[in-house]
């Protein structure tokens, strides 16, 4: 096993960081009912291990014995079928709708209603409810959204959703104020610091202090980022010898673009960075991140006089580009923008 | 010698109408024809009626254009007319004449003694004073003109498409070369039809028959296809013509290319030519209209109803199948088109397989029948000879007895001829058609053609009209003849004077100009190419650019345009085209890949920053508003910044590279996903999977193993090994060793060496790859989720340095995998008797398939170890020897066999065996 899924801990009581959100979730969860709630945060905070914690909570260890399944079912208008993988235990059933791309409406609408129509077999002892986690809320179309909302309190009594997701930016306002949001913010820097040593000292290896520091740096609040990366260099150089970190390598990549854009603006260059910007793409690389890399890059060697130029066109093409639906004209736009600013400030 | 039976009305009536009004104002059509057109023959036509006496002393005529079976000669009179007349060779002439002396007057000459010719001329004629007569009491008196036959009967109690729509072959304004083709390929079923002699030059010689049976779709598909471009491209080479095409028949008699297709866009008169050549010909034209008749069942029933019956009503004339608008038969309902195709099959292949045994090979006897209502006399011997035929041929669909066995099956051969029209060609369902229907591409009509017929429809409607105006109507319409007329019959509803104000003003009109669907590559052509005017207004350049330049505005049909409303005019026509086209999101994908290139300067970025706002300012519109109005705009503003004078178009293909990129990618990803356990897919989202997962679970997979016998490692190399084998267990990975062929295997091992720094490592990897070209076999992850970490084009010098294992450490850690799996895959275990030969004994006795639940209540083996999901786990052989040793009884081996079984399942004992 990796040691992100090793050292997971499986109860809200052994959380490494975050203590304040484990209390409030203990002491929500004793006095016997929540409302739904909606957990947010950045990638590699711990939501999902924070989720998973209350179900063993609530549940006991048997929460954790998961299955998949991957279920069809029919569109209920037309003939076509729409696949979706859940993952289920006895007490709970999560999904990803976005799986099911524009059925996601569909999906949710029976899903719930086939899990809240019955209550749990087992209602006395346990939480006389069951719980739908849905995973990357913010990924939903509006339409399943707003199936979402009615659906949340009709099936109120023998359901709770739990909504998972990395921003609140694109969930809609009534889907917002129906759920208790639970924030759970990237841990500092020394939180993640502590983390790798405890791993360390479980592995028995030593972790020189600097390198846990880049790790910690590098990893830019994203424990499961930072762990991974702590065993790919125990793997790659062990004993550690330099500290040094190789970056991701499609951030690395858009390093280069950018570095592409300071050497020349034309628009032959723009044709090569084209280029690149669609293996980016092609790596499914989401096209939100690419404007926000491309955009810390740039600053890394960017005047303070401009940036605020800069800062406002990439917000600009970036709310655009949520509109449309060919990220590729945009990214190129906000390119084409910053090469031309760069040659006027230049001259 | 000049004249068949069939023209010979309708010349007679065309005749006389000139002589009406010989002295109409027809000179205009004349001169233009004249110019190149050359006088040939002074032919003279004698003949008497009760009427008149109609003498023609000269006319200008076309060169002979031979075509197909006959001889044709085209003969245009001053005034305009268009006759055609098959010569007749004189050979045909002397063999019939030896033949049978008697007959030559009514059998050759005319065919038709003339007495009863004269009858039809006076018959024709006072029908023709009747409906005169007519027209006088209703005072109107149109000047009548000829090539219009049947004008002003009931006045505007129709359309003036149907009202002027061409009766006979003369009045058709389509391209006369390709009538006479298409007429020609008619006359090709004379034989089969009615039954007329074979012209035997025609005919396939068997050695060609047999070429086209061996493979039969090729051969005669590409036979027809090189037939067909030369009916397309060349009307002038007649003579090379006539060398290709002389074996147009089958030995059977039938024409080779069983059907033709016209296409042509809309309102260029292929209806009409089918149904005015079908007539001249001297069948019934049957319509079925593909847009009505979809579905395959009905069009079988008609379609075969009208190749094997006729009508009882019409004159007793055979059918000739009309299949309008078969484009309209899409996608889903191909099932008509597979029948026709069938049919053509079928009968390309009968005809193939005959064997003549005459000079004249039997008609097929419904084609012999049919032509019994003709008048031809020679039918009878032909009969003959036909049930002889029908003996001796080796298909085994074609079983005609006797005269009246009428048999047909779905297998008929196909004995009369079909037109199939469409506008498109290119519609995917016609694909298998075209290959084998003779195609003839319909042109707009010639412009001096078109407008004369304008004219003559403006004088008799009273429309008063100069040619300009008109002329400006066939641009705007692009010689769509049907809305020519159209136009002119709504503009008559409004006013009885067309001038060009009406035209022009386009609040006051309501023609719009026809949707000419561009080519997509033209549009982009159009949109990066520097109008002229723009030049002229901007740059003042020279005139040799203007030169070259106006051959664009040309190109587009355009009103007459002054200087200073030039640009707007261009980008007008822009507008125009790029509303025609239907495919907005080509379109805009098109100008995307290809404005960067042709981007003349551009040194502040300006340009290309605005050319790249308007393409998001587009894709913005696409979600917002459904319609296309807004994105259609982006082309014009891209073609305002961005122009050159020869522009380089592309064909967009990058954005539907990075599609298929991206799903594959996709794929290897799900696949990855798709047995992964589940208390992992939970955690691990695929966008962190994407993001932040790959790239060190790739590190951590490629641990640098010592290439040496893994017995020789030491505990921490042992101990890292094992992990790296659970990990890959637990992610459910493995290599597998995978052939590759020589070209695919270079690059990622060239890849290989770029990637890593040190020269020793680069040698050896040297070496590596020339070990690999030998073993010419690779260890692949699988799924190969390590190909998500390439990025192309990516300058080594900075790239992430990602360790690549060598061949041989992915076949330790390959091998160490597959070692790893027999305790993993403890869950269908073999417990086997250790004693061979007891085993042997025992064979008979032991039951062969023993279901898992006998297993566990089997009382000797006490101890079975489950793990969670109720699979066995393995206990290792001294423990299964120790709980076997007591036992009692004689040793009974069994063995488990893992599956699904959907027998009735029942408890037996062990002890039941034995």
């Amino acid at each position: 096993m990796l040691w992100i899924d090793k050292y997971k801990p499986t109860s809200l009581d052994k959380m490494d960081y975050h203590n304040d959100i484990s209390i409030n979730l203990k002491n929500m969860i004793k006095s016997g009912d929540f409302p739904h709630l909606l957990v947010y945060g950045p990638s590699g905070a711990g939501k999902k291990t924070r989720i998973l914690a209350v179900l063993q909570e609530i549940y006991g260890p048997n929460a954790l014995k998961l299955k998949i399944d991957h279920r069809t079912f029919k569109h209920p208008t037309s003939s076509k079928s729409i696949q979706i993988t859940t993952i289920s235990s006895h007490y709970h059933i999560e999904i990803n709708p976005g799986e099911a791309g524009s059925y996601d409406r569909v999906v949710i609408q029976t899903i719930i209603k086939e899990i809240a129509q019955s209550p749990p077999i087992d209602s006395a002892s346990l939480g006389a409810f069951k719980i739908v986690i849905l995973n990357e809320v913010d990924k939903l179309s509006k339409d399943a959204q707003h199936a979402l909302r009615r659906t949340m309190e009709k099936y109120a009594t023998f359901c709770r959703l739990i909504l998972c997701c990395d921003s609140t930016a694109k969930v809609i306002d009534p889907i917002k104020s129906r759920c208790l949001g639970i924030r759970v913010p990237a841990p500092s820097q020394d939180d993640i610091e502590k983390v790798l040593y405890k791993v360390a000292t479980a592995e028995k290896f030593d972790l020189p202090a600097k390198l846990a520091v880049n790790v910690a740096k590098q990893s830019g609040g994203n424990l499961r980022y930072a762990l991974m990366l702590l065993e790919s260099q125990k793997a790659k150089q062990y004993p550690f010898q330099s500290s040094e970190l190789p970056l991701l390598d499609w951030e690395n990549y858009i390093g280069q673009i950018v570095k592409d854009c300071f050497e020349e603006q034309s628009p032959t260059r723009l044709s090569i960075v084209r280029g690149k910007l669609y293996e980016l793409l092609g790596h499914c690389i989401p096209p939100e991140l690419i404007f926000k890399t491309l955009l810390l890059e740039i600053f890394k060697k960017l005047d303070h006089d401009m940036k605020f130029e800069i800062i406002h066109w990439a917000s600009y093409y970036e709310h655009r580009s949520q509109i449309g639906s060919k990220p590729i004209f945009h990214l190129e736009a906000f390119i084409a923008k910053f090469m031309s600013i760069y040659k006027k400030y230049n001259q | 010698m000049l004249g068949t039976k069939r023209n010979l009305n309708e010349t007679d009536d065309r005749f006389n109408d000139e002589n009406v009004d010989s002295n109409n104002n027809n000179n205009n059509n004349n001169n233009s024809n004249g110019s190149k057109r050359f006088k040939t023959n002074l032919i003279s036509f004698e003949k008497k009626s009760n009427t008149a006496t109609t003498s023609i002393t000269s006319t200008t005529s076309t060169p002979v254009i031979p075509l197909g079976s006959q001889k044709r000669i085209n003969i245009t009179s001053f005034s305009g007319h268009r006759i055609t007349r098959v010569i007749k060779s004189q050979n045909t002439e002397n063999i019939s004449t030896s033949l049978s002396k008697s007959n030559i007057l009514f059998n050759d000459l005319l065919k038709k003694p003339i007495n009863e010719i004269l009858e039809e001329i006076e018959n024709t004629e006072s029908l023709k004073l009747k409906s005169e007569l007519i027209k006088n009491s209703n005072s109107l008196t149109p000047t009548k003109s000829k090539g219009v036959e049947e004008l002003a009967k009931n006045k505007d109690n129709r359309l003036w498409v149907d009202k002027y729509a061409p009766s006979s072959f003369h009045d058709l304004l389509s391209d006369t070369t390709m009538n006479l083709e298409v007429l020609n390929w008619l006359e090709l079923w004379d034989h089969i039809v009615f039954g007329k002699p074979l012209p035997k030059n025609l005919v396939m010689p068997s050695t060609f028959g047999n070429n086209g049976n061996n493979n039969n779709n090729s051969g005669t598909g590409g036979y027809i296809n090189r037939f067909n471009s030369k009916f397309t491209t060349s009307s002038n080479s007649n003579q090379q013509h006539q060398n290709q095409g002389q074996y147009l028949l089958q030995e059977d008699g039938t024409p080779i290319a069983k059907i033709i297709l016209l296409t042509g866009g809309p309102g260029l008169g292929k209806t009409t030519l089918a149904h005015v050549l079908a007539k001249q010909a001297n069948y019934t034209p049957v319509e079925i209209n593909a847009s009505e008749d979809r579905s395959g069942e009905a069009f079988e029933s008609k379609l075969l109803s009208a190749i094997e019956m006729k009508s009882l009503f019409n004159d007793k004339k055979p059918n000739c199948l009309i299949i309008d608008e078969i484009d309209g038969i899409s996608g889903r309902d191909n099932g008509p088109i597979e029948l026709l195709i069938k049919l053509i099959d079928n009968s390309l292949k009968i005809g193939n397989t005959k064997k003549s045994t005459g000079g004249s090979t039997g008609a097929k006897k419904s084609g012999g029948k049919d032509g019994e209502s003709s008048d031809n006399e020679e039918e009878d011997d032909e009969y003959d000879e036909e049930e002889e035929q029908s003996e001796n041929g080796s298909s085994t669909t074609k079983t005609t007895k006797g005269k009246k066995g009428k048999k047909k099956g779905f297998t008929t051969r196909l004995l009369r001829p079909i037109i199939c029209i469409c506008n498109d060609q290119y519609v995917p369902s016609l694909r298998k058609l075209r290959q084998k229907a003779m195609v003839f591409d319909f042109q707009a009509p010639k412009k001096h053609e078109l407008l004369s017929r304008l004219k003559v429809i403006c004088s008799n409607e009273g429309l008063t009209a100069s040619d300009a105006t008109l002329n400006s109507l066939i641009d705007m319409t692009g010689s769509d003849i049907r809305a020519c007329i159209n136009s002119l019959q709504f503009i008559k509803s409004k006013t009885s004077v067309l001038n060009s104000d009406i035209l022009k003003n386009k609040s006051n009109i309501v023609i719009g100009q026809k949707d000419m669907e561009k080519g997509l590559v033209e549009i982009w052509n159009n949109i990066f190419k520097t109008s002229t005017v723009n030049n002229k207004n901007n740059n003042n350049s020279n005139s040799n650019n203007n030169n070259n330049n106006s051959s664009v505005l040309s190109k587009i049909p355009s009103k007459k345009s002054n200087e200073s409303s030039g640009g707007n005019e261009y980008l007008n026509q822009l507008d125009f085209q790029i509303g025609a086209c239907n495919q907005v999101d080509k379109l805009l994908d098109g100008v995307y890949e290809n404005f960067l290139t042709n981007m003349s300067s551009d040194y502040t970025m300006e340009k290309t920053m605005d050319c790249l706002d308007w393409m998001v300012f587009g894709d913005q519109m696409l979600n917002i508003h459904a319609d296309e109005k807004y994105r259609s705009l982006v082309p014009l503003a891209v073609h305002q910044r961005c122009t050159t004078y020869s522009p380089k178009i592309q064909l967009p293909h990058s954005d539907y590279d990075n599609f298929i990129k991206k799903k594959s990618n996709t794929n290897i990803k799900d696949s990855f996903y798709s047995d992964l356990p589940a208390t992992i897919y939970s955690y691990l989202t695929k966008k962190c999977f994407v993001i932040d997962f790959i790239y060190p679970f790739i590190d951590i997979l490629s641990l640098p193993v010592r290439v040496t016998n893994v017995q020789l490692y030491s505990q921490t190399e042992k101990f890292n090994l094992n992990r790296l084998i659970e990990i890959m267990k637990f992610y459910r990975l493995s290599y597998k060793l995978e052939k590759v062929n020589n070209f695919n295997k270079q690059l990622p091992q060239k890849k290989l060496i770029d990637v890593l720094d040190g020269d020793d490592e680069e040698s050896r990897h040297k070496k590596l790859n020339q070990q690999t070209q030998d073993v010419a076999m690779q260890y692949k992850l699988e799924p190969p989720i390590d190909s998500l970490l390439y990025f192309q084009n990516q300058d080594p010098k900075t790239m992430v340095k990602h360790i690549r294992l060598s061949h041989s450490q992915k076949q330790i850690i390959s091998i160490a995998v597959q070692q790893y799996k027999p305790p993993q895959k403890s869950t269908q275990p073999t417990v086997t008797n250790t004693d061979e030969n007891q085993k042997q004994k025992e064979q008979s006795k032991k039951p062969t398939i023993i279901t898992s639940k006998e297993e566990f209540k089997k009382p000797l083996v006490p101890t079975v170890l489950k793990d969670f999901f109720g699979r066995v786990i393995q206990t290792s052989p001294e423990t299964k020897k120790k709980t076997m040793g007591p036992t009692p009884g004689p040793n009974i081996k069994y063995r488990f066999q893992e599956g699904f079984t959907n027998a009735v399942k029942k408890t037996v004992y062990v002890k039941d065996f034995l």
